[in-house]
C-alpha cells in the first residue's frame, strides 16, 4: 500500500460537497439531445479519455467566483487519477485557485492529440495533495513539460488538485483515425508472463525479463534495481541496451526517477527530457563535487541514457513491500503512454512475485563445470577489504561493497582457512557477520549482483551455481587477502 | 512578431482595456479559449477559433463551433459572464472578461479572420512539433456552422506564467511579458 498522501482539504471539508445536478449539464452524454438529463452512471470512464491527458495538447480550464464571474485559462496538465477522478496542477495562487477554493467547481476541455476528439469534463474539487504518489507523478510530468516548453524555473507544482468528474460531454467527435497499434499489449504481457515462468534462477529471471521487454515490447533500454532496506538505496542487478551494464551502481531513495518511484511505491512517467529527473551527473560526479573521494572511487556509474526523452519507472512490489524498480527509457519523446504503463506495471508486479518465489522453487541444476585453472602458474591477485563499508578491491580496482562485498570477503576467508569451495545460501542467511537485511530474497539478489560483477570484470574469482541453494567459489589464481585500514577522511 | 506589428497598425489605439499591441496580439492566430458562467454559477470551458476586435463597437468577437458548445452558448444566452483567453506558443497570455455576451452569425470580416488566423495558428502548432493532421484539424471550423460570441471587454488580465500573472494588465507596461522572455 502506498503511503497516504497528505491532503489539504477545502476549508469546509466537513460539510458535504454539493450534490451534482445533472440538469446543469444538458447534453452531457455524447449524442444525447441538449437538455437531456444525465442517466446515472452513463458517463464514460476516465480510462477511455487518458490519451487526452498526456500533456500533449493544451487544455482549457474555466472556473467561476462566488458572483458567477468566469475565469478561463490554458492549463498544461490534466492528470488521470482513476476512472472517476482527474487532478489539475496547482502552480500559482491565482484567480483560478481562489475560485476553486471558493466554489469547488471547474470545467475542463481536453483534446486527444491522436484523434482530435474533444471532451468537456465537469468537475467538483475534492482535495489538494502536496506530497505522495500522485503529487510526485504530476511533478515529474510537469518538469518534463516545463523543460520541453522552455518554462524551466517557471512551472513549479505546489499541489495536485483532485477533482471528481461528475459529467463528461463530447465537444468534438474524433476526426482522425487513431494510429494503428504496433502490438496488443495484453497479449504481449501474457507472452512475457509465460516466458518469465520458465526462469529457474533469479539472475536468469532478471535478464530474461529485460530481453523480452526489448523483443516483445520494443523497450530497448531498461534496467532492474533491487532495494536494500538497510541502506535505503537501490542497486542495479541487470540492465540492457546501455553502453555499460552498470551492475552494482546505486541510487538513493528519492533520487531521480528511480528513487522517487521507489520512495513513493508508484509509477513515475516522464514524456520529455528533463534535467530534474536525469542521471546525467553520475553518482561518481556528485561524490567528487562533494569532496567524497572515497565514495567516488567506489561508485559504479549509473548505466542510464544520458539524455532520455522518455522515462518510466515502475515499483517492483511484493505485497506492500518494495523489492525494487524496473526502469524503462527511450530516446523518443512520449514513448510510454498510459497503456504501456499498465502493461509494464503488470510485468513489474509479476517480476516481484516470481523473484520472491524463485529461491525456494529453484530446481537442482547439473553440477557446475570445474573451475578454470591449470597451465602456467598465473600471477596472484590481491584482494583488499575495507571493513567500514565492506568494499572489496581486486588489486587496485574497485569491485563491490556493502552486503555483496561482505559475502565475497567471508567466502574468500573461509576458502583461505579451509580450502572449501562449496557453499550454500542458508549458511549465509544465518551468518550474523554479514548483517543481512531481514528478508531472505535480498541475499539472492546480492549473489546475482556479485556474480555479475565478477563476470563483467573477468575476475579470476567467480561464483557458479551448483545446485539448489548451493554455489561454488571458483578461484583461478592464488589469492592474497588483505584487511585494509579505512581511508583517511 | 511581424504579424503583431502588421495587425497593430490596423488596430488603431486599442479597445477597452486592450492596448493596440494587445488588440494585435489577440488577432494574431494563437490559441483562443472561451469560458462562460452558467446561471447557477457553474463554469463552462471551451475552445475558440479566431478573434476579431470591433473597435467601433468596442467588442471582441470570438468565433466558436456551436457543435458541442450547447452548454457554453446556453450559459451566455442566459446572461452569464464571459471570458476569453489568448495564448501564444511562448506561453504569453492575456484574458479579457465581459459581463455578458451576444451570440450572432459571423460577418464577412469574422470569416476572413477565421481563414487568416487558422492558418497562422496551424503554422505555429507545426513549429511546435505537432503532426500535420493535428495542426490542420485542431484549427478547423466549419464557417457555415460557426457562430460569434461578441462581448465588450471590461477587464483584462495578464496570464503569462510568472510574476504578475493574474494582475490587471493596466498595472503592467509590458503585459505580455515580452521583455522577460528569451528572444
Amino acid at each position: 500500500m502506498s503511503p497516504p498522501d497528505r491532503a489539504l482539504r477545502r476549508p469546509d471539508a466537513e460539510a458535504p460537497l454539493p450534490a451534482p445536478d445533472p440538469t446543469l449539464w444538458p447534453g452531457a452524454i455524447p449524442g444525447a439531445a441538449a437538455g437531456a438529463p444525465e442517466p446515472q452512471g452513463a458517463s464514460p470512464s476516465m480510462d477511455l479519455l487518458r490519451n487526452a491527458m498526456e500533456g500533449v495538447a493544451a487544455s482549457a480550464l474555466a472556473t467561476c467566483d462566488a458572483q458567477g464571474i468566469v475565469n478561463v485559462s490554458i492549463i498544461s496538465q490534466v492528470h488521470y487519477v482513476d476512472p472517476e477522478r482527474v487532478a489539475l496542477s496547482y502552480q500559482f495562487f491565482n484567480k483560478t485557485r481562489r475560485n476553486l477554493l471558493s466554489t469547488g467547481r471547474a470545467s475542463v476541455a481536453i483534446t486527444d492529440p491522436d484523434t482530435l476528439a474533444q471532451h468537456r469534463l465537469q468537475l467538483v474539487y475534492e482535495e489538494t495533495r502536496t506530497e505522495g504518489p500522485l503529487f510526485e507523478q504530476m511533478r515529474a510530468q510537469l518538469m518534463g513539460l516545463a523543460s520541453h516548453s522552455g518554462m524551466d524555473g517557471v512551472f513549479r507544482l505546489r499541489g495536485a488538485d483532485v477533482f471528481r468528474v461528475i459529467g463528461v460531454e463530447l465537444v468534438r467527435p474524433p476526426e482522425i483515425a487513431p494510429p494503428a497499434p504496433h502490438r496488443n499489449l495484453t497479449a504481449v504481457a501474457r507472452r512475457i508472463f509465460a516466458a518469465m515462468a520458465g526462469a529457474r534462477e533469479l539472475g536468469v529471471l532478471f535478464d530474461l525479463t529485460l530481453q523480452r521487454l526489448a523483443e516483445d515490447l520494443g523497450v530497448e533500454h531498461a534496467m532492474i534495481l533491487m532495494h536494500d532496506e538497510g541502506s535505503e538505496r537501490l542497486y542495479t542487478v541487470a540492465s540492457r541496451g546501455y553502453s555499460a551494464s552498470g551492475v552494482g551502481s546505486e541510487v538513493a531513495l528519492g533520487e531521480g526517477v528511480v528513487g522517487v518511484c521507489a520512495r513513493e511505491r508508484a509509477a513515475i512517467r516522464i514524456g520529455h527530457l528533463t534535467s530534474a529527473y536525469g542521471y546525467a551527473r553520475a553518482i561518481r560526479d556528485q561524490a567528487r563535487e562533494a569532496g567524497l573521494d572515497w565514495d567516488a572511487a567506489t561508485a559504479i556509474p549509473f548505466p542510464g541514457l544520458g539524455a532520455p526523452a522518455s522515462q518510466l519507472a515502475l515499483p517492483i512490489l511484493r505485497g506492500e513491500r518494495l523489492m525494487g524498480v524496473l526502469l524503462c527509457e527511450s530516446r523518443r519523446m512520449l514513448r510510454f503512454c498510459h497503456d504501456d504503463e499498465d502493461a509494464l506495471a503488470l510485468i513489474a508486479g509479476h517480476l516481484g512475485a516470481l523473484a520472491a518465489l524463485l529461491p525456494q522453487a529453484a530446481a537442482p541444476e547439473a553440477a557446475a563445470p570445474g573451475c578454470a585453472g591449470g597451465g602456467e602458474a598465473p600471477p596472484p591477485v590481491a584482494v583488499r577489504h575495507f571493513a567500514f563499508d565492506d568494499s572489496v578491491f581486486l588489486d587496485n580496482d574497485y569491485l563491490i561493497k556493502g552486503v555483496a562485498g561482505a559475502i565475497l570477503w567471508r567466502l574468500l576467508r573461509e576458502h583461505a582457512a579451509t580450502g572449501r569451495e562449496e557453499f550454500n545460501t542458508r549458511e549465509l542467511r544465518l551468518d550474523p557477520s554479514l548483517r543481512l537485511p531481514e528478508h531472505a530474497e535480498n541475499l539472492d539478489a546480492r549473489l546475482v549482483l556479485l556474480r555479475k560483477r565478477l563476470d563483467e570484470r573477468e575476475a579470476p574469482i567467480r561464483l557458479q551455481k551448483s545446485g539448489r541453494g548451493r554455489f561454488r567459489l571458483c578461484i583461478a589464481v592464488p589469492v592474497e587477502l588483505e584487511s585494509a585500514a579505512p581511508p583517511e577522511a | 512578431m511581424t504579424r503583431d506589428v502588421a495587425a497593430s497598425a490596423q488596430a488603431g489605439q486599442g479597445t477597452g482595456p486592450l492596448s493596440a499591441d494587445l488588440v494585435a496580439f489577440v488577432q494574431s492566430g494563437i490559441t483562443v479559449l472561451i469560458g462562460a458562467g452558467g446561471p447557477r454559477g457553474e463554469p463552462v470551458a471551451g475552445f475558440g477559433f479566431s478573434c476579431v476586435v470591433d473597435e467601433t463597437a468596442g467588442e471582441l468577437r470570438v468565433l466558436v463551433d456551436p457543435r458541442g458548445s450547447a452548454p457554453l452558448l446556453a450559459a451566455l444566452r442566459a446572461g452569464g459572464s464571459v471570458a476569453a483567453s489568448f495564448t501564444d506558443l511562448e506561453h504569453r497570455s492575456i484574458q479579457a472578461k465581459g459581463a455578458r455576451a451576444r451570440i450572432e452569425a459571423p460577418t464577412e470580416r469574422d470569416l476572413e479572420a477565421l481563414v487568416r488566423q487558422s492558418r497562422g495558428h496551424r503554422d505555429w502548432l507545426a513549429l511546435a512539433g505537432f503532426a500535420p493532421a493535428f495542426c490542420q484539424g485542431f484549427v478547423r471550423c466549419d464557417p457555415a456552422a460557426a457562430v460569434v460570441v461578441a462581448f465588450a471587454p471590461e477587464q483584462a488580465f495578464r496570464q503569462t506564467p510568472g510574476p504578475g500573472a493574474g494582475e490587471a494588465i493596466q498595472a503592467f507596461p509590458d503585459p505580455l511579458g515580452r521583455a522577460e522572455r528569451r528572444p
